[in-house]
């Protein structure tokens, strides 16, 4: 899959905190911390073939990365959102891999010294 | 003004708290919809405006909306939901349910704080209204002149309060005055020391009697006093108080010095009846108060007659 969207919407990451960086570096490590756990409910989930729980978690990350900017997180757990919506599971190890490396690129990304001067 | 803010993703619950903090409300937090409710049980009278997550564990943001319109408050709350369901069909659930507006996330800044001030706005208006509400019914229910209750709210209230003794078999007591002469200081000094007069009664009555004693502007120089009895003796009391309140001391109108008395008749009993009786039994009551009343207007004024069969 092309990566269309980017990896970290810096312009909505602004706007949301209204220029605050501080602020937005601390939603962010709150993030970083958070993510983890959520992904790996996520697995748990697609393993388990539980698809309330496919949704429920894949949902609950949809929501932080979304409001956060973090284009591509937000639209991959959308997808394995509605896969668990459909208790379909077509494509969901694909997806939630995909999910893993965006939450890398994510992190290098944040990790970088002056990223937030782009 | 305090805002309530119940979402589950600490993020995004630390978003929305700096974005609402800015526009000057102080912010309770919650992270599901069970603290949400305990918070909101403790804050209900500060809390003006409430952004709910919909999904959340434990109970949900329809659930915690429907909790909360269930609660009296003595205002109105703002309540919007956090959530990135988008069907109509969800919507229209989250509004029936007693929501005012939604934003769906992720949400542009600019348009949460536009719809917050919606809020506000609405908040402020219910809370003129509210005031506006109040001085309409204080005013509904006043006698203008003498601050006193109205004929029709003190038959209100003296209505619930015959009933009430019917069904708790107590005895009730009521008692009718009537200022003596009262045409005299009309006539003499003029209308306007007349109404000081009354006002003044009034206010000397309303001393004698206490917390659930009812009175109430009757006629033009009339008041009927309603008192719950435990003893038969003690309403003649109370009467004979009222009635040295006024003749004990004169009355200072201008210059002049004015020595007025007042008349009285009370009846008393234990009322009988179902509800829709009882406006005739306040009007027996009130008829029999009158004939002693009028007894004690033939008996030379200024004294308490009690009615007898």
């Amino acid at each position: 899959m092309d990566n269309i969207a980017p990896v970290f919407d810096m312009d909505y990451a602004r706007k949301i905190t209204d220029g605050d960086m501080e602020f937005l570096k601390e939603l962010i490590e709150i993030f970083k911390t958070d993510c983890p756990e959520k992904l790996a409910g996520i697995s748990r989930a697609i393993k388990e073939k539980n698809f309330k729980a496919i949704d429920e978690t894949a949902h609950s990350l949809k929501g932080s990365s979304g409001n956060l900017g973090l284009t591509r997180v937000y639209e991959l757990s959308w997808e394995i959102e509605k896969m668990g919506k459909a208790k379909n599971m077509d494509g969901a190890n694909k997806s939630f891999e995909q999910l893993e490396e965006e939450f890398e690129r994510f992190k290098n990304f944040v990790s970088k010294p002056g990223w937030e001067e782009k | 003004m305090k805002a309530l803010v119940v979402e589950d993703d600490l993020s995004t619950r630390l978003l929305i708290k700096k974005i609402v903090e800015n526009e000057g409300y102080e912010v309770l937090e919650a992270e599901d919809g069970h603290e949400g409710w305990s918070i909101f049980q403790k804050e209900k009278d500060n809390i003006y405006i409430a952004l709910l997550d919909w999904m959340m564990p434990k109970i949900d943001g329809i659930e915690l909306c429907r909790r909360i319109r269930k609660t009296p408050v003595m205002h109105y709350i703002y309540i919007m939901f956090l959530t990135s369901k988008r069907d109509i069909k969800d919507i229209v659930e989250g509004l029936e349910s007693g929501g005012d507006d939604y934003m769906t996330k992720p949400f542009i800044r600019e348009e949460l704080v536009s719809r917050i001030r919606v809020g506000g706005r609405i908040a402020v208006l219910q809370r003129k209204l509210n005031e506006a509400n109040r001085k309409l019914h204080a005013l509904a229910i006043t006698d203008p002149l003498t601050g006193l209750l109205n004929r029709r709210e003190l038959f209100r209230r003296l209505e619930n309060e015959i009933y009430r003794a019917s069904r708790e078999r107590n005895h009730y007591s009521l008692i009718i005055i009537d200022i003596d002469y009262f045409k005299r200081v009309n006539d003499a000094l003029g209308h306007t020391a007349g109404d000081r007069v009354l006002l003044e009664i009034a206010d000397r009555i309303s001393e004698k009697l206490r917390p659930y004693d009812i009175i109430g502007r009757y006629g033009g120089e009339e008041f009927l006093v309603g008192v719950p009895v435990a003893e038969a003796e003690s309403r003649k009391e109370i009467a004979e108080r009222i009635r040295d309140s006024i003749s004990s001391k004169p009355f200072q109108i201008g210059d002049n010095k004015l020595d007025i008395t007042i008349s009285l008749g009370i009846t008393s009993a234990i009322p009988e009846g179902e509800k829709k009786d009882t406006i005739h039994l306040l009007e027996n009551m009130i008829e029999r108060a009158d004939s002693a009343l009028y007894k004690a207007k033939d008996a030379g004024r200024n004294r308490v007659i009690v009615y007898e069969e």
